[in-house]
């Protein structure tokens, strides 16, 4: 296990602010080898993430969180990762979380682990546990699965749902096409519950705008309905 | 027709003359190929036609089993409203993918190198 090569992926989109704290949380569980996807960032993500030195790749223009994921991946693939796990860039996920995706990876008991923040009973704004609430019903309609958190960015892979998991949905959909994938590959997946801490920062973003956040993703989901229904038709 | 031409008659024909010579003048100017000015030809003509003998849109609309002429025109143009909007949207969604394959590529770039 110790010879296994583990690649944490962190998309990010303008998290100049957060991403320096991201990547040395990461680097202090004893993770080296971290790739950054600036994605397209107008702030300096990328100088921040350069400084911290970890593997930065930068998108040109910002295609989106599933995006920038999948370009993580297929670096991945290229370093010849064995396991692989995604984080957001935001700090809402904890570092120290990192071996709770990974073990089921490493007993061999999953191919694809997926982080849910909702197995633990914990204080998560309303307006997340809508856009959850959405996506799982989401992919359950248009995907025949289920899991209590389809819009965790929280997961753990080992290198054969690396090579098999390829997704094509730039946004948030992506969350749920990778549990489509692994349905459709016959992989492992199991469910590990994680915490969330939605911080000062991340909370600041969206400070005195939760009911416009309510909206976005009301207006997100419509969007995701609207796109896996053109994606159902041209696939 | 009876012999007399009604305002939206007018209308119609001017607009849809305006439209094939337009096409014409570009054609020749070499900004446009043949079978965009067919294409135009073929539309536009069939407005004018239309528009002309009303007949021929009650007879085809008998045709297809609708009572009223204008029913037909309305199941019809929607339908090949939504066929085009479709045909757009996977255009654009194929672009999207397009664009992003390229994004990644550049972004990938420094990686492959590496591995080579």
């Amino acid at each position: 296990m110790s010879q296994d090569k583990v690649f944490i992926i962190i998309p990010a989109f303008n998290e100049e602010p957060a991403i320096g704290g991201v990547i040395d949380a990461v680097r202090a569980e004893g993770y080296e080898d971290i790739i950054v996807v600036n994605d397209g960032s107008l702030d300096k993500t990328s100088e921040a993430a350069r400084a911290k030195k970890c593997i930065v790749l930068d998108h040109l223009i910002n295609r989106g969180k599933g995006a920038a994921t999948q370009t993580g991946m297929d670096a991945a693939k290229l370093l010849n990762a064995d396991f692989v796990v995604t984080i957001d860039a935001d700090g809402q996920h904890n570092p120290k979380e990192i071996h709770k995706l990974l073990n089921p990876l490493f007993d061999e008991t999953a191919d694809v682990s997926l982080g849910s923040r909702f197995l633990l009973n914990q204080d998560i704004p309303k307006s997340k546990v809508l856009a959850n609430k959405i996506g799982n019903f989401l992919t359950f309609l248009f995907y025949g699965a289920s899991s209590s958190d389809t819009q965790s960015g929280f997961r753990g892979y080992n290198r054969q749902a690396l090579q098999k998991i390829a997704t094509t949905f730039d946004r948030y959909e992506f969350e749920s096409e990778v549990i489509y994938q692994a349905r459709v590959h016959q992989l492992r997946m199991k469910e590990v519950p994680i915490t969330v801490t939605y911080s000062n920062y991340s909370k600041d973003k969206w400070r005195g705008l939760e009911h416009m956040n309510v909206a976005q993703n009301l207006t997100n989901g419509f969007s995701m309905l609207f796109r896996m229904t053109i994606k159902s038709i041209t696939t | 027709m009876t012999g007399e031409f009604l305002a939206y008659q007018v209308i119609i024909l001017i607009l849809c003359g305006f439209l094939i010579l337009r096409t014409i003048y570009l054609f020749l100017r070499k900004k446009k190929g043949i079978r965009e000015v067919l294409l135009a030809i073929l539309i536009w003509g069939s407005f004018s036609l239309i528009s002309l003998f009303p007949i021929i849109l009650q007879n085809f609309a008998h045709i297809l089993g609708f009572e009223l002429g204008v029913n037909a025109l309305l199941v019809i143009s929607t339908i090949l409203i939504f066929f085009i909007l479709l045909r757009t949207l996977l255009r654009m969604d194929k672009m999207q993918n397009d664009i992003t394959k390229i994004v990644r590529e550049i972004a990938l770039k420094e990686v492959k190198k590496e591995k080579i």
